[in-house]
């Protein structure tokens, strides 16, 4: 059940007036209700996957908290009697015991991912060196992918690492962590939340607020604004270019990958603003997933601003445990020793580099997705490796770094870098993506540009205006953002008459506007 | 009053949005075929005994006349261009509330039992815009309410003509008195390619050479493998159904399409797992791709296209030998030799030369050649 379809806001009124109505106590157990059932609209046949998923961790939190508890009182029990060698040998094995715990439980979760997912890629990858020494061919298993396996596999083991550091009590009742689990919002594309910032919103049965639904709404409207007139009309362009690149020269290669930034920033972000309207209705609030990332100065930054929550996610489960591991402590110590200022920065390049291979490896089973992740991964390192050189060109070249137009060209810079990333992201494969690059590059030339050939490829004059205008529309909104403008509170200080006028172009410009062909589901929802 | 005045201003807003909408259906949305046919199943005194069901082959292929004096009924074709095996279920939904029908004959075109049906998309949603019953409409709703855009919910947009000429052309439709008497010149038919003949039958005009639109037969070859579709096996399951309930005989039959496409997409594993199926659900299936050259002298220079859409004489005459069918069918006295060979291998081998025997024409025309 798509966010676009009648079905799903019936559901959603539906589930709204019941929450409201039902006693607070139990609105936690509704919306496991609602969760389960919007599965279901889905596929029943992965259901147990989720299911299993919810159990290992449930069983697991248990299983942490209990060493805990039986570590504390052991402690207690032993104050008087224990020195502070024993005490610390104590400290130690419970540390050991629960890191065992928590390794087995990360191993379980995401050995289910990795079997579901990426079996058939490894599989490939075996037939394709046995088809070189002339062996048989092993069948592949072909998987029924899981609905949002990949965001509610990490939301899953972002609970059990917490729990490991101690960063709450484990949660008691198996249902709540279902729900943990499964909130139907986010469960397609998410954001990846948090325990301690989305359960206790989850439990609480939430008052009735009308400021809530009429801000859910406004949320859930921009996002279909951004999915419906944009996405899915720039995807016409995008999926013809990229399924037939050959067919196209490198001035409609560009603009296809030009298309595609519009048609992913407009898809993942749209779809995550009717994520978060629809949880605002039930009155909860979510983590923002995006921030302007087009507007981002560095590749760094766009992280920061692009896909917060699985940025964040890295951030604290893998790059800073890792970076901050005793081998990597001894690297930094060895580096610096030998290769001087370089050398103290190869920690955090290890880490970059590993962190933004599991960001490729996390889209998708394809060496693509790696590639995608690893250029990333590498821009990063070398960017945090030469930035003492940059800094000292800058100043050679008397280059301001509040003045205005290095803000920008650092802006078009990072644009262009992403846009790069893009043609891995998209491509067919990655072949496709180097030939696409090539001929954007070899193949490129203005006697290409054409108003007949444009509109040869899928979409008629007046899709391009149609495009152009949201694209202005979105800008202009992203750069109040930008200017730290609350739009939906400086809206609602607006006269009625103003307030109102606003939503209603908001609704009539999404039918009118919105794109009518045969349009696909949102991107993300794949992962 | 005062905490009532959010909600009033919510009803209000919804209110404004839905006239909009009506506003521009009036505006934009041109008055097409399916307006005149649903005024004629439900509004009209037709009283209809047997309807067909079908796509834009059906529209173009059967004449309901002859089927109407042979069988002594109120024959009548619900044949629309587009519509879905789920769109027919719906017609016949629509189409009982209004008429005592008896008979329905549902005329299978394997492109839309093998391509995934989506008919709660925008660009698909043209049966469900035109439904007249409300109770209807709830039960599209609710049946396709995981696919349904929730934009057709409203209106009509996914007919819009938005260019200048179109809405002076919609306007001065919509004003004229054709349009208001339900007259099927107050509506568009711009892929009918030839007059209206009534009962649902437009009698497509032909050039008289090969056909055109061979692309069809290259892209329809790589997926006429395809497996038939759950979705399409359903809806037709709930045709059957409501037929079963009503005491309705539901026969089906395909009508034929052009010699070359035929043989290129290989219309016996069409033939094979629709008959296969009809089999399944126990209802009675002719299929016409095998009908003798004696009894349908058919080319293709007698289709519009190579996608098999029928027009000129070879109407008259398949619809004829349709009305036969379904008198020996309804009489006893059905004998399958009579009117197909015996295998697609036989037919194959021999329709040329049957052909050539039974016209005097040649099997050939023009370039096509």
């Amino acid at each position: 059940m798509s966010f676009n379809v009648i079905g799903f806001y019936i559901f959603l009124a539906l589930g709204i007036v019941l929450y409201y109505i039902i006693p607070k106590k139990v609105r936690w157990v509704w919306l496991l209700v609602l969760s389960y059932y919007y599965y279901y609209t889905y596929t029943i046949k992965t259901v147990w996957l989720l299911m299993a998923t919810t159990l290992i961790i449930y069983g697991g939190g248990l299983l942490l908290d209990r060493i805990n508890v039986t570590s504390e009182a052991a402690l207690k029990e032993n104050k008087g009697t224990w020195d502070r060698e024993q005490k610390k040998a104590f400290k130690a094995k419970t540390k050991r015991r629960k890191k065992g715990v928590m390794v087995t439980i990360l191993v379980l979760i995401f050995g289910i991912l990795a079997v579901i997912k990426y079996t058939d890629f490894v599989l490939e990858n075996v037939n394709a060196v046995l088809l070189k020494t002339g062996q048989g061919q092993v069948p592949l298993m072909k998987f029924i992918l899981p609905l949002g396996i990949s965001f509610y596999t990490f939301q899953s083991a972002s609970y059990i690492i917490d729990l490991y550091n101690d960063k709450f009590r484990a949660e008691k009742n198996p249902f709540k962590v279902a729900l943990f689990v499964s909130f139907f919002p986010q469960l397609l594309q998410g954001p990846i939340g948090r325990f301690d910032r989305l359960a206790p919103q989850l439990f609480e049965g939430h008052d009735y607020d009308l400021r809530n639904i009429e801000f859910g709404l406004q949320r859930i409207f921009w996002g279909l604004f951004k999915k419906m007139i944009l996405a899915d009309r720039a995807a016409v362009y995008v999926n013809e270019v990229f399924t037939n690149y050959a067919n196209y020269g490198g001035f409609f290669n560009i603009l296809g990958v030009l298309m595609y930034s519009i048609q992913l920033y407009a898809d993942f972000s749209g779809g995550i603003d009717v994520v978060i309207g629809v949880a605002q209705m039930f009155g909860i609030t979510m983590d923002e997933n995006f921030k302007q990332p087009y507007f981002s100065t560095s590749i760094g930054d766009f992280w920061r601003r692009w896909h917060i929550t699985l940025g964040t996610w890295m951030k604290d489960y893998i790059f800073y445990p890792f970076s901050l591991s005793k081998g990597m402590n001894k690297l930094g110590k060895w580096g610096k020793k030998h290769l001087g200022r370089f050398g103290k920065g190869l920690p955090i390049c290890l880490a970059d580099l590993l962190v933004f291979l599991v960001v490729g490896i996390w889209h998708g089973a394809a060496w693509k997705y790696i590639i995608y992740g690893m250029y990333n991964g590498v821009i990063m390192a070398f960017s945090s490796l030469m930035a003492p050189v940059y800094e000292k060109q800058k100043e050679a070249l008397h280059i301001k770094s509040d003045s205005k137009g290095w803000h920008v060209f650092q802006i078009v810079r990072t644009f262009i870098l992403v846009n790069i990333s893009w043609y891995f992201d998209m491509g067919t494969s990655l072949s496709a993506a180097l030939s696409m690059m090539k001929s954007s590059i070899l193949d490129f030339s203005f006697s290409q540009f054409n108003q007949e050939a444009i509109y040869a490829v899928g979409l008629e004059k007046k899709d391009f205006i149609i495009l152009l205008i949201g694209c202005v529309v979105v800008f202009i909104v992203s750069v109040l953002k930008e200017k730290g403008i609350e739009i939906r509170k400086s809206l609602a200080e607006k006269p009625l008459v103003v307030r109102w006028a606003v939503y209603y172009l908001l609704v009539m410009s999404i039918y009118m506007l919105g794109y009518t062909g045969v349009t696909q589901g949102f991107i993300y929802a794949n992962f | 009053m005062k905490r009532c005045a959010p909600y009033l201003r919510i009803v209000a807003f919804v209110a404004i949005v839905v006239l909009s909408v009506s506003g521009l259906d009036y505006l934009l949305a041109p008055s097409g075929y399916i307006r005149y046919l649903m005024h004629q199943v439900t509004e009209s005194d037709q009283n209809m005994d047997l309807i067909f069901l079908g796509a834009s082959h059906t529209r173009s292929a059967i004449n309901p006349q002859p089927v109407a004096d042979k069988l002594n009924v109120n024959a009548y074709s619900l044949g629309i261009p587009g519509e879905t095996v789920l769109d027919s279920y719906y017609l016949t939904e629509q189409a009982l509330e209004h008429n005592d029908i008896k008979t329905v004959v549902y005329d299978a075109d394997f492109q839309y039992w093998i391509i995934p049906q989506m008919s709660g998309q925008v660009y698909q949603s043209f049966v469900y815009s035109q439904l007249q019953s409300p109770k209807i409409k709830l039960e599209y709703i609710k049946n396709n309410r995981n696919t349904m855009e929730f934009r057709t919910v409203i209106g009509h947009r996914s007919s819009y003509d938005m260019s200048l000429s179109g809405i002076k052309q919609n306007l001065s439709m919509k004003k004229s008195a054709e349009y208001k008497n339900y007259s099927i010149d107050g509506a568009l038919t711009p892929d009918a390619n030839g007059p209206y003949v009534g009962r649902g039958f437009f009698l497509r005009e032909l050039s008289g050479n090969e056909p055109g639109g061979k692309d069809f037969v290259v892209q329809t070859y790589a997926q006429c493998h395809e497996p038939l579709t759950d979705s399409a096996k359903d809806a037709f399951a709930r045709i059957k159904a409501l037929c079963d309930e009503k005491g309705i005989e539901l026969i089906a039959v395909t009508s034929p399409i052009d010699p070359t496409a035929c043989e290129v997409i290989d219309m016996q594993f069409q033939h094979d797992q629709l008959n296969a199926f009809f089999e399944s659900q126990g209802v009675k299936y002719y299929d016409f791709n095998m009908a003798l050259e004696t009894v349908v002298p058919r080319r293709d220079a007698d289709y519009g296209d190579y996608e098999g859409h029928m027009g000129g004489e070879l109407t008259t005459i398949y619809s004829t030998q349709l009305a036969n069918l379904l008198s020996d069918v309804k009489n006893g006295t059905y004998d399958a030799s009579k009117y197909f060979y015996s295998s697609f291998a036989d037919m194959y081998a021999n329709m040329q030369k049957d052909y050539e025997k039974t016209t005097g024409l040649s099997w050939h025309v023009g370039e096509g050649a």
